[in-house]
C-alpha cells in the first residue's frame, strides 16, 4: 500500500518512472486506491480552469516607468562611484604637481627673505657701533677658532644712542658727554690671538678690560 | 517604422530571462524590463489575485512586489538564479505578509466574515465602488472554482496556486513554505479532497434548488 502523498505525487508527476509502474500496480490490486486517485484527477483538472488575469494598464504602465527611472538613477550613481583608475591617477599627478609648485614658490620666497636678512646683517657689519665681544679671555679664543666670525651687536647700547640722539639732535649734552665717556672705555684689543683672525687689519674696540 | 518596431520586440521576444534581467541592469533597457513583465505579469498577478480576492489589494500587492523587485534587483537578485523564481518568491512572501496583517487585525477587530475572508468594512467598501476592475472581480470571484480556491485554508490555497500559477515543483514549495516534502504534499492532498467536497456540496445545493 503506498503512502498518502503516493497519491499526489503519481497525479504531479513526481515520480520516478519506476515508482510510477509500481503505483499503478498497487491500483490495479486496489480498487479504494483507484477510485480515490481518480476521483482526486477529476479535481485536479477542474483546478486547472483557474483564471488567469491581467494586471490592469495603468499599473503596468506606473512599473515600467518606476523601473526606468530607479534603474537610470542608479546607473548614475554606478558611474560616479566606478570612475576608472586613470582619472584618479590623473587627478593624484594633478594634485602632487600642484603641491610640488606651491613648495617651490615658499622655498624661493624663503630664499629672499634670509638674502634679505644676509644683507641686512652686511649693513649692520659696515656700521660704526659693531663691536667685537672681549668679556673674557675665552670668549676670544672662541672666536679665535671660527675661519669667519660673524660680528658680535651690542644691540642694547645702539638702541639706547639711536634714541638718545633721534630725541636730543644737537639740543643736548646729555647725549654728547655719554657718548664721550662710553667711547673713552674702548680700547683696542691686545691679544696674541687675534693674530691668526681672518681681518688682522681691522681695529678692534673691546669695552671689557683684558687685564 | 512598424516592422522595425516588431523586428525589435522580436529580438527581445527571442532572448531568455537572463539575457533580459542583463540587458535591464547594465543599460537600463526598459524594453527587455517590459518583456520580462509581459512574459510573467500574468502568472504573477493571478497568483496574487486569486490569494487576496480582491481587486484592489491585489493591485497594492502587485505593485509592492514589482517595487521590491526594481529596488532589491542588484542587492538580492543572483544572475544565476531563476529570475521568475525569485519575483515570485517576493510576490509570495508579500501575499503572505498581507494575510497575516489581516489575521492580526481581525483578532482585534472581530468583525471579519470567514466566508468571504474580507473585513466588514471592506465588505462596505467594495458595494459602494462601482468600478470596472470591481465589477470584474467580483464576476471572477463569483466563479465556483474560485469561490471554492477561496475557501481553503490559507496553506492549502497557497500550494494548490502556486503549482498550478508557477508549475513549482513540491520541492520547492516545501523550501518557499518552510515546511517538509512530505507536508507539501499532505496540504495538496488535503485541498484537493477539501475542493472535492465543496464541489459536491455545489452539486448537492443545486440539485436540492432544480428540485424545488
Amino acid at each position: 500500500m503506498p503512502k498518502d502523498d503516493g497519491v499526489i505525487r503519481y497525479l504531479m508527476k513526481e515520480m520516478d518512472p519506476s515508482e510510477a509502474i509500481e503505483f499503478e500496480r498497487c491500483m490495479m490490486e486496489d480498487e479504494n486506491l483507484l477510485i480515490e486517485v481518480e476521483s482526486l484527477r477529476k479535481t485536479l483538472e477542474k483546478t486547472n480552469q483557474l483564471p488567469t488575469l491581467n494586471p490592469p494598464d495603468h499599473l503596468t504602465k506606473t512599473i515600467t516607468n518606476q523601473a526606468r527611472s530607479y534603474r537610470l538613477k542608479q546607473l548614475q550613481t554606478f558611474r560616479i562611484n566606478n570612475i576608472p583608475y586613470t582619472h584618479y591617477a590623473a587627478a593624484a599627478a594633478v594634485v602632487i604637481s600642484m603641491g610640488f609648485g606651491f613648495m617651490l614658490i615658499n622655498s624661493n620666497a624663503d630664499g629672499n627673505e634670509s638674502g634679505e636678512q644676509q644683507s641686512k646683517v652686511q649693513q649692520v657689519e659696515s656700521a660704526p657701533l659693531i663691536l667685537q665681544p672681549a668679556s673674557n679671555s675665552a670668549g676670544i679664543s672662541d672666536i679665535a677658532d671660527q675661519s669667519n666670525p660673524g660680528p658680535w651687536i651690542d644691540r642694547d647700547n645702539i638702541i639706547r644712542f639711536a634714541d638718545g640722539y633721534n630725541s636730543n639732535i644737537n639740543t643736548s649734552d646729555v647725549y654728547e658727554d655719554e657718548m664721550q665717556a662710553s667711547m673713552q672705555k674702548l680700547k683696542p684689543v691686545v691679544d696674541p690671538n687675534m693674530l691668526i683672525l681672518s681681518r688682522p687689519t681691522d681695529i678692534q674696540y673691546t669695552g671689557s678690560s683684558t687685564d | 517604422m512598424d516592422f522595425k518596431k516588431n523586428k525589435i520586440k522580436n529580438i527581445y521576444s527571442s532572448l531568455d530571462d537572463q539575457k533580459l534581467v542583463k540587458l535591464f541592469r547594465r543599460n537600463a533597457d526598459d524594453q527587455a524590463f517590459n518583456e520580462l513583465l509581459n512574459r510573467h505579469q500574468t502568472k504573477i498577478y493571478s497568483y496574487i489575485y486569486s490569494m487576496v480576492n480582491n481587486p484592489e489589494i491585489a493591485n497594492d500587492i502587485y505593485q509592492e512586489t514589482f517595487t521590491k523587485v526594481i529596488t532589491k534587483m542588484d542587492d538580492t537578485y543572483n544572475e544565476q538564479g531563476k529570475w521568475i523564481a525569485w519575483v515570485m518568491r517576493i510576490a509570495h512572501n508579500a501575499t503572505i505578509d498581507y494575510l497575516r496583517k489581516q489575521k492580526r487585525f481581525v483578532d482585534v477587530n472581530g468583525s471579519y466574515d470567514t466566508e468571504s475572508r474580507t473585513d466588514f468594512y471592506e465588505r462596505l467598501e467594495d458595494e459602494s465602488v462601482v468600478d470596472a476592475d470591481v465589477k470584474m472581480a467580483k464576476e471572477e470571484t463569483n466563479s465556483s472554482l474560485m469561490k471554492h480556491i477561496s475557501r481553503l485554508p490559507e496553506e492549502q490555497r497557497q500550494v494548490v496556486l502556486l503549482r498550478h500559477y508557477y508549475e513549482m515543483p513540491f520541492k520547492e514549495i516545501a523550501e518557499l513554505s518552510n515546511v517538509s516534502i512530505n507536508t507539501a504534499l499532505g496540504r495538496m492532498r488535503y485541498a484537493l479532497i477539501n475542493l472535492r467536497k465543496y464541489f459536491e456540496e455545489e452539486r448537492q445545493h443545486e440539485l436540492k434548488y432544480a428540485k424545488g
